[in-house]
């Protein structure tokens, strides 16, 4: 049965071959076992932590499977806490001239820090390819139960990034038509500074005045707001989940970062409280739903045949119920399918 | 401004003479438009244009103008013909009815300690900074009358008349240059920038231009900064060019005090160049003399020289000898002066 629940230290090489398999960039997961195992600390500590308010917290949860670790998803509480999250806004400016009978559309790209201090949800990670989609969208939806179910610990404003489009020899269009005038570093070094904890050589390099969309290279533009082919499915999933990606692109290769309200997102939206109960006529024949318990440090999903009974309880398995931690009565989260 | 001049002065220069141009100038002015093709661009292809432009500076000569509109043309004529062979606008304060856009070329440095890194990026600015300046443009000679000093005779003949009226012009006079072109005619600055905000071509937008709608197209262009940094190299090596044709025009100007002040036209980044009324050679340097007829010595000084105030404006290059306070020019060059002894003329030594 898929489980999710906070990453632990023994998750750590499973964690780092998973990160190594995929690859750069590092998008999801630091590809850095140094960098991997601090971050599982960090993650501990803020699933343990009483939170009133969203700040440094990162919070790592992974998927297993008999088992076996198949995924991992970081939400980070607050996106640049303690600083600023840039991005670019991509803005309408309307050139029009009633005398010439001209009336059009231009786009601009403003640095901004509108996303700062929303709560961002990186890309999935699933390790191999047979059963991705589903992986991804349970995590995805376990970490949406999970901030519908600790509310205090988010903002009101979920973002996702997705990586932008690079050509085939890993440069980005974007980052050599923007970024590369800016910065004295290569794409890389960038990537990797930018998920540093001191920002400040943004705001230090990067322009303060809005750049024409279409006074960039055909190149440049066209990879706007795209993601790679591999993201797809992640592209398709946040869509499903109400997210929106007009607004935003990465400062460094222009691709999309989704937003959504809270209280949008279609499994907060859809998510229901409801007392528990153990029904050992629940089987493969009922659809299976995103269970979460509403713990923090303990904190539980798995997904599960389940069914809501006429008396208004949830009905699952004992299997997924141990696995949750509860027992009857006990309030389950559940995000139908 | 378009014409080829390598010549900054030459004898041949005393073939012309240049005068302000009168009602009955409007059939030779049209003629001289339309043989332009385009190179005037500030000028309607129209015969109602060319009429209107020279009741203006009627209105002008009359103290009837508004201050917006005050302006004069100055004609070079050759004396063999009589024929109007080119031309020269003043404006005494542009963009007091539309305004005067152009692009300010300024600087932004990112630097980051930490990354060891240090940009400077050139930035264009959409401004209005040279609102009221006087204007030199429309700096022009027909094909077949260059190489002869007919430009350099007109740049000089607008700096005697701005002389002679002074109080009429701004504290600084402003000059816009073509900027580079292809072969094929077409601005790679244009291309970069300017198309996608009008959707039309350059043709198209400079025949606006003459429609005088120039400030329509301005307010279409981007208001935010443009930075050089992020446009194609070809468009960036244009801003502050100067297309090759006129690439001896700049020197001259230059050498009567008109220097670049990082001012660019908004269509084809091609380079403004500015100067102070007061201080242009032919303002500061130029002196006004009784004339006195007779054959000046052999080798004896040439001379730019005017004689005549408004409507009467006449000018010319010629040697002259002074003796006393009085510049002796020839019999000839006085009569083509409309001038005669001790007449006022304004005069500026040749280098």
């Amino acid at each position: 049965m898929l489980t999710i629940r906070p990453a632990q230290h023994s998750d750590l090489d499973a964690l780092a071959e998973t990160a190594a398999r995929a690859g750069a960039p590092d998008v999801s997961l630091p590809n850095d076992p140094r960098l991997l195992g601090r971050l599982i600390a960090q993650s501990e500590d803020a699933f343990a932590a009483d939170i009133d308010f969203p700040g440094e917290e990162q919070y790592l949860l992974v998927a297993t499977d008999d088992g076996a670790l198949v995924g991992a998803m970081l939400v980070v509480a607050a996106a640049g806490y303690p600083g600023a999250d840039y991005s670019f806004r991509n803005e309408t400016i309307i050139h029009a001239s009633p005398e010439l009978g001209v009336n059009h559309r231009m786009y601009a790209l403003t640095l901004s820090h509108d996303l700062s201090g929303f709560t961002l949800l990186r890309p999935p990670l699933v390790a191999g390819d047979g059963r991705r989609v589903r992986v991804e969208r349970a995590l995805v939806q376990a970490a949406l139960a999970f901030i519908a179910t600790q509310p205090a610990r988010f903002a009101e404003d979920l973002i996702a990034p997705l990586p932008g489009m690079v050509d085939d020899d890993g440069e980005s269009p974007f980052w050599s038509a923007v970024g590369s005038r800016f910065f004295g570093v290569s794409y890389r070094e960038a990537e990797r500074l930018a998920l540093g904890k001191d920002r400040s050589f943004m705001a230090e390099l990067m322009p303060h005045h809005p750049i024409y969309v279409p006074l960039l290279p055909v190149g440049a533009q066209n990879v706007l707001g795209q993601t790679r082919a591999g993201y797809m499915p992640t592209y398709g999933l946040l869509i499903d989940e109400g997210f929106e990606a007009e607004r935003y692109v990465d400062v460094f290769d222009g691709g999309p970062t989704f937003c959504v309200k809270r209280g949008l997102a279609r499994s907060i939206r859809v998510a229901q409280k409801l007392p528990l109960a153990v029904d050992g006529s629940i089987g493969r024949s009922e659809p299976e739903c995103l269970l979460a318990n509403g713990e923090a440090s303990r904190f539980r999903a798995v997904l599960a045949p389940a069914l809501r009974r006429p008396d208004g309880r949830l009905a699952t398995t004992a299997d997924a119920a141990s696995r949750l931690e509860l027992i009857d009565d006990d309030e389950v989260c559940c995000v139908p399918a | 401004m378009s014409l080829p001049e390598q010549v900054p002065l030459s004898a041949s220069a005393g073939r012309f003479i240049v005068r302000v141009a009168r009602a009955d100038d409007a059939a030779a002015f049209h003629a001289l438009v339309i043989e332009a093709d385009g190179a005037l661009e500030r000028h309607a292809e129209s015969p109602e244009a060319s009429r209107a432009t020279l009741e203006r500076v009627e209105r002008s000569l009359a103290g009837k103008a508004s201050d917006a509109e005050r302006g004069y043309l100055l004609l070079l004529e050759d004396c063999a013909s009589g024929e109007v062979v080119g031309c020269v606008q003043l404006v005494c304060s542009i963009g007091l009815d539309q305004p005067f856009y152009d692009y300010r070329l300024g600087k932004i440095v990112h630097s980051s300690s930490r990354l060891k890194s240090y940009r400077c990026h050139e930035v264009l600015y959409l401004c209005n900074d040279l609102t009221g300046c006087s204007e030199l443009h429309s700096l022009y000679v027909r094909r077949d009358a260059r190489g002869l000093g007919g430009a350099a005779l007109l740049t000089k003949a607008a700096q005697l008349f701005i002389a002679g009226r002074l109080a009429e012009f701004a504290p600084r006079t402003i000059i816009e240059m073509h900027g580079v072109r292809d072969p094929d005619d077409t601005s790679p600055f244009w291309e970069a920038v300017g198309r996608h905000f009008f959707k039309v071509d350059q043709r198209g937008a400079e025949r606006l231009v003459a429609q005088g709608r120039k400030a329509f197209i301005a307010e279409l262009m981007p208001k935010h900064p443009v930075y050089l940094s992020l446009l194609p190299e070809s468009a960036q090596s244009t801003v502050g060019g100067i297309h090759p044709d006129i690439a001896g025009l700049a020197p001259l100007l230059e050498q009567d005090g008109f220097h670049f002040e990082n001012h660019v036209d908004i269509f084809d980044a091609g380079m403004v160049l500015e100067a102070h009324t007061r201080t242009l050679n032919g303002v500061a340097n130029s002196r006004e003399f009784l004339a006195g007829a007779g054959e000046p010595a052999d080798g004896a000084q040439r001379w730019w020289v005017a004689a005549g105030e408004g409507e009467g404006f006449c000018m010319t290059a010629a040697p002259g000898s002074l003796a006393a306070d009085r510049l002796i020019l020839s019999p000839d060059i006085l009569s083509r002066l409309g001038a005669s002894t001790g007449a006022s003329v304004r005069a500026l030594g040749t280098a």
